[in-house]
């Protein structure tokens, strides 16, 4: 994991290096011992090290950039060392250098003299014996700064400056003047800050552009394991991102790609010079922000965190607390900061900072959710990795956080090599970041896998469900005298709501029964099971279609949870009589006409409903047709309902021409349809 | 394609001058807007005698979207000093709702003027 004060720290942890390398500290000179001149003797075609003492005077005056001025009452400094660490504490802002350097006389006039600084804090112009002629960055009024401690080729601004390196000219003596700005404290400052901290060097442009493309190539050398991790992440990125986008209920999926999408969005932050300090530092808070919430939401999917709705609201408090800290601590960077008072900025950098850098400890509370639980070895590494990596962060981010106060060194740990492969090194971050990247790539695999194999077992219960069903609603009609039965039954998903039954009775009348429970899916399907075993054992005792439905009625009350059923129930006997009792359903179709019926509750509503049964007699011939309201209620794409009208058309059809009509309508509901065809072979036959 | 049920409430004076509260739905009523309807309908005051339901953005109503408006119908029933008018249905589910038996918990009219002049 990255963040933004890795970044500094970095900084901080070089500049750093380079200056407790360099011996004893120097207290700062007294002027009876004006600085000596650089004599570069035998420099020839090379390059060196501007070592030795400088004169140096803080504040600012653009006459110190003339080579006659008179500098020896100035005070002695080194380069390669901070301010701070040179008695000059608590110094920000402005601060000059000047050297003398004095060049072999026999140096090849057509060489070309250049000067390269590998690192500045902050900002610096050059001034080549009273003349301007190059700039690290920009000083102020309006500054601009580069936060890495690599060559800074892309920082280097001035139309003769070539990769980093300041082209002084034809190679003779003169006054090299370096007017330094230090910007001011942020709450990641290091212990000690400002001025040249690492020493210039001298020599023929050609020997310092090979110097600096060492230096970049042993960056891009050190970066190649970084670069390709990158790449990898960026391609499972790029997959998560498209398969999410093909099933957008699978956010787990969604937050993997947020999070391997990190590594690519930070490249443009690890590239030298490539964003300055202030839109670097302002604009990666978004992106140190989407990596921290999105490895809570991570975890808290693939460690079956998510049952936990406390946990899950807290992880969403957190990701408030991250996003104003991120968000506003880097809006205030985007800010011209730099002309607050300090105090000021510095209270609003360690008020946003504070509350983000404690949020970043919530990885470690999921992961005490899961250490007490049964955990297969997908999991176990993942929250181990996941543990060392946010243990890791910590360490860094609270060792740097007003280091300069603290005095803290805890953080620099981090940064230093743990082991080196093939020219690579590690550090403690970077094997952490790897080790959570392949935890997290073998806890996806593993949830698919159970994803995949609950979904098949899903699909093996729907198909029992659907198993089940065939047996309740019947495929094949039983023989009922002297009538002709057709039905068709279309669930709109796996299984549905609708029923029929036909029933035989004794003395030869049948009973024939649809219903429609509300809803649909597993649910409903379950509830016309219940329904249809209680009607097989009520029927055993009443034929009356009301007395039936009232019974039933009293059976499904408080046991439908806030559903109902609707019901016709139709006894029919062999001479054309017919009793009809109905519990809300669509009233029943004769002959293409509707047949009026009473209103009259759904089953489960009220639990002493009373059902009226409606005496009728069909005559030879008579098609009668009961449908549910997966017919009457089809809607096309333009939210028009097949209707009343439509279906009373086509009400003396088949059955399977009407469930079709319906269903190219565009179904939304279950649709059932059973018809009747009253055809006595007495009356046909005589 | 169904789409998402919106809620809103308000109130209105009858033509006599008593006050009613009016909750007009629009969409779709499915099992998706259970939590919609029926927190709109908790939300009135107890001291409300008189609820209009208004149905006149309604696009469709499915079995589920019944279910909670009888659930509604029947707490409005549970308590004895308050009845409840149903306006703005379109004949399609008008005739729906005639079919369930709403029609003996509620009144139906046919738009709000005539929904106000009988309240």
């Amino acid at each position: 994991m990255h963040s933004r004060s890795h970044r500094v720290c970095l900084l901080i942890a070089a500049a750093a290096a380079t200056t407790l390398s360099c011996g004893a500290q120097m207290p700062v000179g007294s002027p009876a011992n004006p600085p000596m001149p650089f004599v570069a003797n035998n420099l020839g075609k090379g390059y060196a090290a501007i070592n030795g003492l400088w004169a140096f005077h803080p504040g600012d005056n653009l006459v110190w950039a003339s080579p006659d001025f008179d500098d020896s009452s100035w005070m002695r400094i080194e380069t390669g060392k901070t301010w701070e660490e040179q008695g000059f504490r608590n110094l920000t802002g402005f601060g000059w250098y000047r050297r003398k350097i004095v060049l072999d006389a026999n140096m090849h006039p057509d060489w070309t003299l250049a000067l390269y600084l590998p690192v500045v804090q902050n900002a610096a112009e050059v001034y080549w014996n009273g003349q301007l002629v190059g700039s690290y960055g920009k000083v102020p009024p309006d500054p601009v700064w580069y936060d890495l401690a690599w060559p800074l080729e892309m920082a280097v601004l001035c139309p003769a400056c070539e990769r980093g390196q300041i082209l002084l000219g034809r190679p003779e003596s003169g006054v090299l003047a370096i007017r330094v700005w230090t910007a001011p404290y942020v709450f990641f400052s290091g212990p000690a800050v400002g001025g040249l901290t690492t020493v210039p060097e001298i020599g023929s442009a050609e020997a310092i552009r090979d110097q600096v493309g060492r230096q970049s190539a042993e960056w891009l050398e050190s970066s190649l394991y970084w670069m390709g991790l990158a790449f990898v992440e960026g391609v499972v990125a790029l997959l998560a991102l498209l398969a999410w986008l093909r099933d957008r209920r699978q956010w787990m999926l969604f937050w993997l790609a947020v999070y391997t999408a990190h590594a690519v969005l930070l490249l443009p932050f690890e590239v030298p010079g490539l964003l300055s300090f202030r839109w670097g530092y302002g604009l990666i808070a978004p992106v140190v922000c989407a990596e921290d919430v999105s490895l809570w939401f991570l975890l808290l999917y693939l460690l079956r965190l998510r049952e936990n709705r406390g946990l899950v609201r807290w992880t969403l408090w957190m990701t408030v607390v991250a996003m104003v800290g991120n968000f506003g601590d880097g809006a205030l960077q985007l800010f011209r900061w730099t002309t607050w008072p300090g105090h000021v900025f510095l209270a609003w950098d360690i008020g946003l900072t504070i509350p983000a850098l404690f949020v970043e400890g919530w990885v470690l509370v999921l992961v005490a959710f899961v250490f007490r639980r049964r955990l297969d070895a997908a999991r176990w590494l993942l929250a181990i990795a996941a543990t060392l990596v946010d243990v890791v962060q910590a360490v860094s981010d609270w060792g740097d956080a007003g280091a300069r106060w603290t005095h803290s060194t805890v953080g620099g740990l981090i940064a230093r090599p743990l082991f080196e492969i093939a020219g690579i090194t590690f550090t403690p971050r970077s094997f952490a970041d790897t080790l959570l990247l392949v935890a997290i790539l073998y806890a996806v695999w593993r949830y698919e896998a159970e994803q995949r194999a609950r979904q098949a077992h899903l699909d093996e219960e729907y198909r029992n469900a659907q198993e089940l069903q065939q047996i309740l609603v019947p495929q094949s009609l039983p023989e009922v005298p002297d009538y002709s039965v057709s039905s068709v039954y279309r669930p709109a998903e796996v299984v549905g709501g609708d029923f029929f039954q036909i029933i035989g009775l004794p003395g030869g009348d049948t009973l024939a029964i649809l219903g429609d429970v509300s809803g649909k899916g597993l649910k409903a399907a379950m509830t016309v099971s219940l329904i249809v075993g209680a009607l097989r054992a009520f029927v055993e005792t009443t034929s009356d279609p009301g007395a039936l439905l009232a019974a039933l009625n009293r059976r499904l009350h408080e046991r439908l949870r806030d559903g109902f059923s609707t019901c016709i129930a139709i006894r029919i006997d062999p001479d054309g009589g017919c009793l009809i009792a109905n519990a809300g359903h669509l009233a029943p179709y004769r002959n293409g006409q509707e047949i009026p019926l009473p209103p009259g509750l759904p089953l489960g509503v009220v639990p002493d409903a009373e059902y009226c049964s409606i005496s009728l007699h069909l005559d030879p011939g008579d098609f009668l047709t009961l449908l549910s309201d997966g017919v009457v209620e089809a809607r096309n794409a333009e939210g028009e309902l097949f209707g009343f009208e439509r279906t009373r058309e086509i009400s003396g059809k088949s059955a399977e021409e009407i469930a079709r009509a319906a269903q190219q309508f565009g179904q939304e509901d279950d649709i059932t349809v059973l018809t009747l065809h009253y055809a006595p072979s007495k009356v046909l036959h005589a | 394609m169904q789409a998402v049920t919106t809620v809103s409430e308000r109130t209105a004076a009858t033509t006599s001058g008593d006050s009613v509260s009016l909750i007009c739905l629009r969409g779709d009523i499915s099992s998706a807007s259970k939590e919609a309807m029926l927190g709109a309908y908790h939300k009135v005051g107890s001291t409300v005698s008189r609820v209009l339901l208004d149905f006149t953005g309604v696009d469709y109503i499915n079995s589920s979207g019944i279910a909670i408006i009888i659930q509604m119908l029947l707490e409005a029933s549970k308590a004895e000093s308050r009845s409840i008018g149903i306006f703005g249905l379109s004949s399609h589910f008008h005739k729906v709702f005639n079919m369930v038996g709403i029609s003996k918990y509620a009144t139906i009219y046919e738009n709000e003027a005539a929904a106000l002049a009988v309240a």
